[in-house]
């Protein structure tokens, strides 16, 4: 398990006139090696459900339980430093941390701090950065002189160099242009099913990350309104949507073709490809049917003539 | 409104920021009056740039710039600033006041405008932009897509004519975004405003008159929303992925079939079909 949530609450400045109550209720199962999306509108707890993730945030109720350390809210909190390694958080604009001259001080950082040698921390830099997809002709180059989709990379790479269990992203494809976020999409999932990491990705733009995400948890007012696959999600789209969810089109297009075929209990094709592809054949199957339809009749009634099945 | 009925038109505008490398070269175009435009093009093709040298913010190198009939240079830049309006990406680069109001009231202050006035537009502004309810709020206590509205709000009560939106969708929810959209389309019917809009958004450019892509310092391509998303090798280039419904036309069409004939399209996506 990576990570489990029960009955979390989780309230800002706790304590004082301005309590705020950010998460309500809450329980969570993740398995290990998930690519998970959280979803759900600006406010709803996305951010302060992951910032658990590592104990940034500790619960103010309830209990959080991360790989093998457990968060008891009201209890004394267990050392984080090891979690913090095996769990690592990349932030909205996570290129705006990047601050060295060099791609690769800025890849050795973490993992200089977390007690590795320099060449073990350059192997882990180099590595790091093979997995977001750059090689290491990055290494020697000035982080601030690269696009911004490649500042993103490095930037999440710089997170992989303290080689983690689990990594978790908030928005990691904003501002964005729509072909790097599809890549960026793509290297994350690559990353967990090559690396076998937990990818767990706050998103707002579900239609990117859900060809890759095997789980879906949707956040609304500080509560969990749903946990599934995207299977359910899609079976689940008419409530989420009546409250508030923007249901993104390859959903609302799969479920068009459900109920326009009478399809039941198949995987979604949440890709325009695998949709148009199941699309195809299902018209031939219809087409198929049609003629088969035509053709009775015309074996029925004899005199009919065969001549007119076409 | 300029005799050209033209809210814009560019004579070989070149610019660099350095001799050495220019962003734009010669471009030549014209913007009718009530149009509303999209610049696309991959990043670092110079649409900010051009957004900048539109809005005033900065001058052209050579060529020449007319707004509504005037030509944009240093003389007349003052006159033609209050025409045009600009909405930035990051809202919160753009908050003066502590609350809303006052934040709306800040550009009206600069325009030397009577109070009573100032009053009548704040108000105006807020219940058309529907923040009437966040007069008295700071900022901060805002969601993105209100502090996009307010930071909206606050360009229109300036009244320009010309609305320049410099990625103003790409830092927002999915939501909130829907919510811009929404505006900009009141702003398009409502016929008062020329709109010029940079943007990825492939919701966003569908809902413009016209794409103009820049593309090596030029315009390398100018043509309608419908035609740049069919175009797959252009919106490569853009690094622009075509709204879904067209890309599953697309690869319905490469495997011979087509849409079921009453399949119940969304209303708009029909009309383009």
């Amino acid at each position: 398990m990576a990570i489990e949530f029960e009955q979390v609450h989780f309230a800002y400045d706790e304590r004082s006139l301005w309590r705020y109550s950010a998460l309500e209720e809450v329980d969570l199962y993740l398995a290990d090696g998930v690519f998970a999306g959280i979803a759900g509108a600006s406010g709803s707890g996305k951010s302060t459900l992951m910032q658990h993730f590592n104990g940034i945030l500790k619960p103010t109720g309830g209990t959080v339980r991360v790989l093998d350390v457990t968060m008891q809210a009201g209890d004394k909190m267990p050392l984080m430093r090891e979690l913090r390694r095996r769990v690592g958080l990349v932030f909205q604009f996570p290129e705006q941390q990047l601050f060295e001259d060099t791609v690769e001080k800025d890849l050795c950082f973490g993992p200089l701090n977390f007690g590795c040698s320099l060449d073990e921390a350059k192997e882990r830099a180099s590595r790091a950065l093979a997995l977001v997809g750059l090689d290491d002709s990055f290494l020697p180059r000035n982080p601030f002189h690269l696009s911004g989709g490649q500042m993103r990379k490095v930037a999440i790479a710089s997170v992989l160099a303290m080689d983690p269990d689990v990594i978790a992203l908030d928005e990691p494809t904003a501002t964005l242009d729509p072909q790097s976020r599809s890549e960026l999409a793509e290297m994350l999932s690559r990353l967990h099913r090559e690396a076998g990491k937990t990818v767990i990705v706050v998103t707002h733009r579900m239609e990117e990350m859900l060809p890759f995400a095997e789980q879906w948890i949707v956040m609304r007012e500080g509560r969990k309104s749903f946990q599934g696959s995207a299977a359910e999600l899609a079976r689940e789209a008419p409530r989420l949507e009546a409250e508030g969810l923007a249901i993104p089109a390859s959903i609302r297009y799969w479920n068009k073709a459900t109920a326009y075929y009478g399809l039941k209990g198949e995987p979604p094709c949440l890709t325009a490809g695998a949709l148009a592809e199941r699309l195809a054949q299902l018209q031939a199957e219809r087409t198929a049917a049609g003629r088969m339809e035509e053709a009775v009749p015309v074996g029925v009634c004899e005199e009919g003539g065969a001549g007119d099945a076409q | 409104m300029g005799e050209t009925g033209m809210a814009y038109e560019l004579r070989e505008v070149s610019f660099a920021y350095h001799p050495a490398h220019p962003v734009l070269h010669e471009i030549t175009l014209r913007i009718p009056s009530g149009s509303w435009v999209s610049l696309v093009g991959a990043n670092g093709c110079g649409k900010s740039t051009l957004a900048k040298l539109l809005g005033g913010l900065l001058a052209v190198n050579s060529g020449a710039i007319y707004v509504e009939g005037t030509p944009l240079d240093r003389d007349t830049v003052q006159r033609l600033r209050p025409r045009i309006g600009m909405v930035f990406q990051n809202p919160d680069n753009q908050f003066i006041g502590a609350t809303v109001e006052e934040d709306i009231a800040f550009g009206l202050e600069g325009r030397n405008l009577p109070r009573e006035q100032m009053v009548t537009r704040v108000r105006e502004y807020a219940d058309k932009l529907q923040i009437g309810h966040l007069l008295s709020k700071h900022p901060a206590e805002l969601s993105g897509g209100q502090k996009q509205r307010v930071a909206v709000a606050s360009i229109l009560a300036m009244e320009p004519g010309i609305v320049i939106f410099d990625e103003a969708s790409s830092m927002l929810d999915e939501k909130a975004r829907g919510e811009l959209l929404a505006i900009l389309r009141e702003m398009k019917q409502s016929g008062r405003y020329t709109m010029v809009s940079i943007t990825h958004d492939a919701d966003e450019i569908m809902a413009s008159d016209r794409a103009i892509v820049l593309g090596g310092g030029t315009v390398a391509a100018d043509l309608t929303p419908g035609e740049l998303f069919r175009n797959e090798a252009l919106i490569s280039d853009c690094r622009l992925i075509a709204p879904y419904w067209i890309r599953l036309q697309q690869e319905l069409k490469r495997r011979g079939v087509s849409f079921p004939a009453d399949w119940g399209l969304d209303g708009e996506e029909e009309a383009e079909l």
